[in-house]
């Protein structure tokens, strides 16, 4: 558990983080949103003493991080970011080796790990291992700041927009598998981006920040449901609810009583969200469900509607 | 690689975090290390020697024992420039700072030419007053000062304020006669009719080369930048010009344009021969050839070709978009290469001395057979003085044509 | 900085080639001496008698070697002091006195450093680790600060301390320019060793020098072709 305690940061007159109070549960992906300039990156750069403080205290397990030499406490922090920042002299074995080697692992403990990690992320370990950055593309780099990020086990893992300078197709793959990566490894992990759709993607909880402060805490259905200030609606937009329904499979949702035998056809594992632009593009209120090739009920328009109000 | 920007990285409120503390934390660095140095040098080190004559060794004082009270004076400007240093900066500080240690400099050298005037009184003609390695590190001083007081001062008027301050009071002393027996000015009054002379031969050499490095070098890279295989033989010859040591350029110049004087009347009638300014002259302008040339192929190559193409699209001849387009975008840039060049050259010309060829350079030999050191400076410091005359006044031209300020330097 | 980079470098044919032609102009003065009365016929005297060529480059490398292996560890030493947390407040005022030392000529600084240190190559070596410490600091100042941010805050962000990034980050990926600086700094050390001769300090300069005072071409040609010959294998080899 990651707890921070009145954490404000100034730059000569500005103030970047004014006095923020939160904890990130263990475990669980915690985005921080908002505008540029609202301070997200600074705080996400105090957890890892990358930004000294200038008032309050910033606890991991319980343990105040000034009481670890900053070297040694990022050793034990993931760190990824936009611009990668792979070493472009060495490999990408060396590359992912950084924090193991500062921590003294040997050779073949290394070694095993680069190979694993390189599989986690989904490139060949045979192919990529000898390649330079420079003969990486933007999603390979990427994948591979991940893997460096990821190389000694860290439980707590701080990433600032990783995936903000790819390409459409590009971020939502790295979005789509990261979220998975996530679910399977456990980490904590703090988020910060600008991008919404990111965010309601990818969050467990979402912190919306604005001028160094704190705006509201909770899950995107919370936001999305018990908005506590006009700048979060104005933020999200109008098109929240849509963007929430792509957090949501047909299997989460109550049985309803939908008739079956509509002839459009979507899996029990199709978001809402897609459900939804199937009904559109091909003109039908209501779609049949399979769960593999078995018909097992039926989704209306006004199920999505209504239905999903009460029970997300 | 992914973009190397990263804009998450900052608040984008204000510039750099921490910018103006860290450019004022330096400012003070700056000008307490100067107001350090010139203390220092007023109460160690050498800093006049007194000798009856050239050739005898004489007696070395610091500023203190040499000055008495002017000495201390000295001491207690430069203590207090430290001290407004550490203050609040105000719209008044960095004036004040500069002044302070200016003085302080002026102070020394005024009382340095008192000493130098009664020394000379009890001794006779012969005697020579010089200065010691604490002055020089003293004018450091004065330039650290001067330096980080300049950053301090907001407006472009209080600068040049700070910088001409100096010269204008040093020129005033010298004016009055103050220093008048100092042993540089002694020798630069004895030699005043053969400096007047090597100097105009060390603008020549200076100014003439840069010329002829304009009039070749611009369309030179003009060239280069249009085609590569023009590039390939023009930097590539320049580049190895660059190489060759100086003194052993002239060496093998001196047959070549002497054969060549021999050959051809047309090169005689010039005056081109194996002797004189023609191989110096000749160096000189390759050395000065490369940079301007350099700098016009990479200014006219850094070009938005955006830019290019929409004055073809509106239907601009080449020739049309080289001088109304390309050109202008290319100027500030090609100016800092003109710098360089006649930086370069200025200080080159030192060379002609070697072959004879006349030049400022030529009283600093004189200087050295004669071991008067004083001789020496007054052959060295016009030239680098005139070196950073001419890139002062020429960086100013860059910046109101709009260059930035490290342009290819 | 220098933001033109010419194409052709680090050729080893040429290096050799040029190394054997020094060789031969150095050991074997009677193809020396056919081959200068073939471009000189005029000249009775077509050589350096007084010492043997070896005896010059000898000295010319040494003052090369000597100055240039002080200006790298003061150059690097200082440029790093620059980069580093203490020093940066002299970054700018260093990196213009680096500008201003371009204008005052080599001879001269050895002129002005004779009453001190005397004649013969201590001036010279004064001059030269003095002429050649800025360029190998401004190098060593532009290396570091080209080295992208992204890779350094990275190496931060992972845990490693300064020493670890300046030595496993910053110095390998300042190396190419680096070793510009240095590669220019040997240039310049070379032209200005021949210098040297006028101060008493040996070198190629010394035949130079001679021939120049006797209007002889054949004498300035026999200790020029060298001097130019070891200049461009410098920058060809580094």
């Amino acid at each position: 558990m990651i707890e921070l305690r009145n954490v404000t940061k100034r730059y000569d007159t500005t103030v970047a983080v004014d006095d923020v109070t939160l904890t990130v549960p263990d475990g669980e992906l915690t985005i921080l949103l908002g505008p540029s300039g609202c301070g997200k990156t600074t705080l996400l750069r105090t957890i890892n003493r990358m930004v000294e403080l200038d008032a309050g205290e910033v606890l991991i397990d319980g343990q105040s991080i000034r009481s670890t030499p900053p070297e040694v406490l990022r050793r034990h922090i993931g760190y990824a970011i936009q611009s990668v920042g792979l070493f472009p002299h060495m490999t990408v074995r060396r590359n992912i080796a950084t924090v193991p080697r500062l921590l003294g692992w040997d050779a073949v403990r290394i070694e095993a790990r680069v190979t694993e990690l390189l599989s986690l992320v989904g490139l060949d370990p045979a192919s990529y291992a000898d390649k330079r950055p420079a003969e990486l593309s933007g999603g390979e780099a990427q994948r591979i700041g991940v893997a460096r990020a990821l190389a000694a086990d860290p439980p707590v893992l701080l990433m600032d927009e990783p995936f903000g300078a790819l390409d459409p197709i590009n971020r939502e793959r790295l979005q789509r598998e990261f979220a998975s990566l996530h679910r399977r490894l456990g980490k904590t992990v703090v988020f910060v981006t600008h991008d919404i759709e990111e965010a309601v993607l990818l969050g467990d909880r979402i912190v919306l920040m604005r001028e160094g402060q704190i705006v509201q805490t909770g899950s995107p259905e919370e936001l999305w449901r018990g908005p506590e200030h006009q700048f979060v609606r104005d933020f999200f937009g109008d098109e929240f609810g849509l963007r929430i329904l792509s957090r949501h499979r047909i299997a989460d949702l109550e049985p309803g009583a939908t008739p079956q035998g509509a002839s459009a056809r979507v899996h029990l594992d199709t978001n809402l969200r897609d459900a939804l632009a199937i009904m559109v593009t091909e003109s039908v209120e209501r779609v049949t469900i399979l769960d593999g090739e078995r018909v097992v009920g039926g989704l209306s328009f006004c199920d999505i509607v209504t239905q999903v109000r009460g029970s997300l | 690689m992914a973009s190397s920007t990263t804009s998450g990285d900052r608040p984008a409120t204000g510039p750099i975090p921490g910018a103006a503390a860290r450019a004022r934390q330096s400012d003070v660095v700056i000008g307490l290390t100067g107001a350090g140095i010139g203390a220092l040098t007023t109460v160690m080190g050498p800093y006049l020697s007194f000798r009856p004559n050239r050739i005898v060794d004489g007696l070395s004082q610091t500023a203190l024992e040499a000055f008495g009270p002017l000495g201390w004076l000295a001491l207690a400007l430069w203590a207090l420039s430290g001290l407004v240093a550490l203050t609040r900066p105000r719209a008044w500080t960095g004036a004040a700072r500069a002044a302070l240690g200016s003085s302080a400099v002026l102070t020394l050298l005024a009382a340095a030419g008192a000493d130098a005037a009664s020394f000379a009184a009890a001794q006779g003609a012969a005697a020579r007053t010089s200065f010691g390695a604490s002055f020089y590190l003293a004018l450091l001083a004065a330039f650290l000062v001067s330096y980080s007081a300049s950053a301090e001062t907001p407006g472009r008027l209080g600068r040049a304020v700070i910088a001409l301050f100096p010269v204008i009071a040093l020129v005033a002393l010298a004016a009055t006669g103050a220093l008048a027996e100092l042993g540089i000015v002694r020798e630069w009054m004895l030699t005043r009719t053969t400096f007047v002379r090597e100097l105009r031969r060390h603008l020549f050499y200076a100014l003439g080369a840069t010329g002829g490095a304009i009039a070749l070098g611009i369309p030179m890279g003009v060239l280069s930048a249009r085609s590569r295989h023009a590039e390939t033989a023009i930097m590539g010859s320049l580049n190895l010009g660059q190489v060759f040591p100086a003194l052993a350029f002239v060496g093998i110049m001196m047959p070549i344009l002497g054969a060549l004087g021999d050959r051809f009347a047309t090169v005689r009638a010039l005056g081109i021969s194996g002797i004189g300014w023609a191989p110096v002259f000749v160096v000189l302008l390759v050395y000065a050839l490369f940079p301007v040339t350099r700098n016009t192929l990479v200014a006219i190559r850094q070009i938005d070709p955006a830019v290019l193409d929409t004055a073809r699209g509106m239907g601009m001849s080449r020739w049309r978009s080289l001088f109304e387009v390309e050109m202008p975008l290319a100027f500030p840039v090609v100016l800092a290469g003109v710098r360089i060049a006649l930086v370069q050259s200025t200080a080159g010309a030192i060379l002609a001395a070697f072959v004879g060829g006349g030049g400022l350079g030529t009283i600093m030999f004189f200087g050295l057979e004669q071991t008067s050191m004083d001789l020496v400076l007054v052959g060295v410091l016009p030239i680098v003085a005139l070196a950073l005359v001419f890139d002062a006044g020429l960086r100013v031209v860059e910046r109101m044509a709009g260059g930035s300020e490290e342009s290819y330097a | 900085m220098n933001a033109y980079v010419p194409g052709i470098r680090r050729n080893p044919l040429g290096v050799g080639l040029l190394t054997a032609v020094l060789a031969l102009w150095v050991l074997y003065t009677p193809g020396v001496e056919a081959v200068l009365r073939f471009v000189f016929p005029g000249e009775t005297r077509l050589i350096y008698d007084r010492s043997p060529l070896t005896r010059f480059i000898g000295e010319h490398l040494a003052l090369v070697a000597v100055g240039g292996v002080i200006a790298i560890v003061l150059g690097t030493i200082g440029g790093l002091i620059v980069v580093s947390p203490i020093g940066r407040p002299f970054r700018d005022v260093v990196l213009r006195l680096a500008n201003f030392g371009q204008s005052v000529p080599s001879v001269a600084i050895m002129a002005l450093a004779v009453p001190s240190l005397g004649y013969g190559s201590r001036p010279v070596l004064l001059a030269l680790v003095i002429y050649s410490i800025l360029p190998v600091m401004v190098n060593v100042v532009a290396g570091v600060e080209s080295v992208p941010r992204s890779v350094v805050e990275a190496g931060r962000g992972m845990g490693m301390t300064r020493a670890e990034r300046l030595i496993q980050l910053e110095m390998p990926l300042a190396m190419p320019v680096i070793m510009t600086g240095i590669r220019t700094m040997l240039v310049i050390l070379v032209s200005a060793a021949t210098l040297g001769a006028v101060v008493g300090a040996g070198g190629l300069g010394v035949p130079i020098m001679s021939g120049i005072g006797s209007f002889n071409n054949a004498v300035v040609a026999y200790g020029a072709v060298p001097a130019i010959l070891l200049a461009l294998i410098i920058d060809q080899a580094l």
